[in-house]
């Protein structure tokens, strides 16, 4: 019995190891087909980047008729050179001839079987990120109805592709329809997509700001801090009154992205607040406003008990021109806080 | 007398035949779950986002702690290398264990630190005293504690008692990582519907490797032939170990050069336990009790792309000296959870995991060993039949075989890190003949932690370091 066993076990794995010797062998011609293909592929890759970063500028309309590809990896050549080029694409003509050329092979086919036919996620999401690259328009249903996908992956790419094709407001109405639906970190990856958005989908952001929960309204000030969106910024201000900490964290954030504030006084109150943080973001503020008037308390955060809060506020000093400079040669000279004259010459040995 | 022997030895046989398959059992399960994970994470690569969140403000920031004890060959690169990481927001924490040699100095110097008197330190794990803390002025990111010595687990809690974020990335000073290698390893834990705790990444054999200022500018197998054994050796523990027990939540290790914890439940489990030479692996266990007993759906994750180079000993000296080190961690961890071993309120943890790394990574190699001695005498003695003893011996060569040449190819599917046919080629003769004889160094070695362990001997023993990029060597004294 024993020597039976024995002889099965050993059956066993001899039948495996010639199994996985004859799997070795192939993964070994593989792995020299793949090389020799990369190489032959890089080659290609050369040659064809140029004719249609040419065609697609329009400097050389030829390519339309003579690009013929009749072998799968020239066409995943072609592919990763679209995906190239659609990252660094502005105008409708560009896209429209990038679009041609994608028709010609077969791509936007593809993508939209993918994206209708295939049930397997991975596949769809794939498609849909691809889609988005190539920024096809035509697609923007499709998108959408990927986004109300309950698989993560799914809705995550038609979050970006809708984004790439610049249908933010989809993007914002879903987020406000789900808001209560969606994780926390969901909402912020989506937010996070939005912050190339337009001037247009701003204003349609701002609109809807009143209407939102106190984590999305944080969201939409950043993103309208960031795009530098001056006709906010009374309604920015007005959150700078807000009971939540983290609403006049990104008020504070937006002011200093927008480089203007009317409430120069309050933010001299910040200042001199209990709160590290606020300090710190109120610094950016004086920083990206130029508000000299802050010099006085400035200098009196170089003994702050935070080194964060220190450094910032010496690095603030030096932005404020002569005022700074003359602040800063003070305390290094004169000050009683070893802490603040330290600070000062870090300053000093950084510049 | 002769009787009971050859009683005995049938009985032996028996029972050899039975673990051969039992752990032939585990490793396939483990092989196949390995597969499904890779083809998962191969087919998401192509919209994988790690690069869009990586530069996402708000992401949590990390603590990345290096501990360094006598790291002065290696800690600049190691530095470079982290400053090197495309992520938005983190801080580098080097806590230098009471160092003999120029680590600190050499940190000091490098960076221009300067010492921060009366630095905030939160004391939530007792260590050792912090002399002093230093930040740098061209990085400000980047501190450096310096304490008396304590041991890496000493160390790495003074770190995360100095670290200012949610989460904490635990590096070895005589590891690289690659510039995306934290963004990859942190994308987990912002995917919808998983709760990850803990991930670690894959740790990859920098010998060999061209590198230069921290930079990985060319991936090459190791000229030296115990270096080019651990290559498959690493391959075998990450993409067929690893994960596998990570498909099937039942990770208990997350290698100490390259892991990322989330703050908060290390701070509730007491953080790294100083009691034991396997402190990654102890504190993963810990943490899946914790969790387990808390019933919180927190996941220790292994993801096979953010890579971790280091540097493997490339001496007998040095590899005995790592690999008893090793296999004691893991023997004192058992022995320190022993009440998790096939106890069914821990799930598969209980009935699989650690059954898992009892029978099979501790007692596998005294098995081993005393079956083959076994073999012999009995050969010797006429007990056994020729046939019976090549029949033996060739399921465990099968076995052997089985695995590494299974890593080499979840490796050539997945990765392909190594480009040459030659690296291939090198890859599958060292498969096979670390069987005649690697394997069964290492057996011997491993077992010698058991002596260790009567002995109370928990030093790290003779370290070597090279450098990156450099064939310097100079011998430094021991923990």
């Amino acid at each position: 019995m024993q020597i039976v066993l024995i002889y099965l076990l050993i059956l066993t794995f001899l039948y495996i190891f010639f199994v996985l010797l004859h799997i070795f062998l192939f993964l070994l011609l593989r792995k020299y087909y793949i090389n020799i293909r990369t190489r032959k592929k890089k080659r290609y890759y050369e040659m064809i980047y140029k004719k249609i970063v040419s065609y697609i500028s329009g400097k050389d309309l030829s390519l339309r008729r003579s690009l013929v590809v009749n072998k799968r990896w020239k066409k995943e050549v072609i592919v990763d050179v679209l995906f190239e080029v659609a990252a660094t694409l502005n105008g409708d003509e560009e896209f429209e001839r990038l679009h041609n050329v994608s028709d010609r092979i077969g791509l936007t086919e593809d993508l939209i079987a993918k994206m209708k036919n295939i049930k397997k996620s991975f596949i769809v999401a794939e498609a849909t990120r691809n889609a988005g690259k190539l920024k096809l328009k035509s697609l923007v249903l499709l998108f959408k109805e990927n986004l109300y996908s309950t698989d993560y992956d799914t809705w995550n790419s038609a979050a970006r592709a809708l984004v790439n094709t610049g249908c933010h407001q989809i993007l914002i109405d879903f987020l406000i329809e789900k808001e209560h639906v969606l994780k926390e970190w969901s909402i912020i990856r989506i937010t996070d997509m939005l912050k190339n958005i337009s001037d247009e989908d701003i204003v349609y952001m701002y609109d809807k700001i009143d209407e939102v929960s106190p984590l999305l309204k944080g969201l939409f000030i950043e993103i309208i801090g960031l795009k530098r969106g001056t006709f906010a910024l009374f309604k920015i201000e007005s959150f700078l009154f807000s009971e939540q900490k983290e609403l006049r964290l990104k008020s504070l954030k937006a002011l200093a992205d927008i480089g203007m504030t009317t409430k120069q006084k309050l933010i001299l109150q910040f200042l001199n607040s209990d709160d590290w943080v606020l300090k710190i973001h109120a610094l950016q503020v004086v920083k990206s406003c130029k508000l000299f008037l802050a010099v006085p308390d400035i200098t009196q955060l170089l003994s702050d008990s935070n080194w964060w809060v220190r450094f910032r506020a010496a690095e603030v000093l030096c932005e404020l021109g002569e005022a700074g400079e003359l602040a800063l040669t003070k305390i290094r000279n004169k000050s009683a806080d070893p802490f603040a004259r330290d600070m000062a010459n870090l300053m000093r040995i950084r510049i | 007398m002769w009787a009971l022997f050859s009683t005995l030895f049938y009985f032996l046989n028996i029972f050899i035949i039975y673990y051969v398959l039992i752990i032939n059992v585990f490793y396939l399960v483990l092989f196949v779950f390995s597969i499904k994970q890779i083809n998962f994470y191969l087919k998401r690569m192509p919209y994988s986002e790690y690069e869009e969140i990586s530069l996402s403000s708000h992401i949590p920031p990390i603590s990345i702690v290096v501990p360094a004890f006598n790291e002065e060959k290696t800690i600049i690169d190691n530095i470079y290398s982290l400053l090197q990481l495309t992520y938005s927001e983190y801080e580098i924490i080097v806590v230098n264990d009471g160092s003999e040699d120029g680590t600190l100095h050499h940190m000091i110097n490098r960076f221009h630190m300067i010492e921060l008197p009366a630095y905030p330190i939160q004391d939530k794990i007792d260590t050792n005293a912090i002399l002093a803390v230093y930040r740098s002025i061209d990085y400000p990111s980047l501190l450096l504690v310096d304490k008396l010595n304590g041991g890496k687990a000493d160390a790495l809690n003074a770190g995360i008692n100095v670290s200012n974020y949610p989460y904490f990335c635990s590096v070895d000073a005589d590891s690289l990582l690659e510039p995306n290698s934290l963004s990859k390893a942190m994308a987990p834990f912002f995917e919808d519907g998983e709760d990850v705790v803990a991930c670690g990444g894959i740790v990859r054999i920098a010998n060999g490797c061209h590198i230069k200022a921290g930079y990985i500018r060319g991936v090459g197998l190791p000229k030296n032939l115990l270096a080019l054994h651990q290559v498959i050796e690493y391959l075998r523990s990450f993409l067929v170990g690893r994960l596998g027990l990570s498909k099937l939540n039942n990770l208990l290790i997350i290698s100490g050069a390259f892991g990322i914890f989330r703050k908060k439940e290390i701070l509730e489990i007491g953080g790294y336990a100083t009691d034991t030479v396997g402190e990654d692996m102890e504190i993963i266990v810990r943490l899946q009790k914790f969790l387990s007993e808390t019933k919180r759906n927190g996941k220790v994750l292994f993801v096979p792309d953010p890579v971790c180079w280091t540097e493997a000993p490339e001496t007998f000296r040095e590899l005995f000296n790592q690999r008893t080190r090793w296999h004691l961690g893991l023997l004192e961890t058992m022995i320190k959870h022993k009440s998790l071993v096939f106890n069914p309120a821990y799930k598969s943890m209980g009935l699989f995991a650690m059954p898992y790394f009892l029978l099979v990574e501790l007692l596998g190699p005294i098995i081993e060993l005393v079956g083959t001695i076994f073999i012999l005498v009995g050969l010797y003695l006429g007990i056994v039949n020729i046939p019976f003893a090549i029949l033996f011996f060739s399921a465990t060569l099968i076995y052997g075989v089985f695995l590494s040449i299974g890593a080499i190819l979840l490796e050539e599917y997945s990765f392909r890190r190594y480009p040459r046919v030659t690296d291939l080629l090198k890859l599958f003769i060292v498969s096979i003949i670390e069987n005649f004889w690697y394997r069964q160094m290492n057996s011997i070695f491993r077992i010698w932690a058991f002596v260790r362990f009567f002995k109370r001997d928990t030093s790290w023993g003779l370290l070597t370091r090279k450098g990156f990029g450099e064939n310097q060597s100079e011998k430094t004294r021991a923990m």
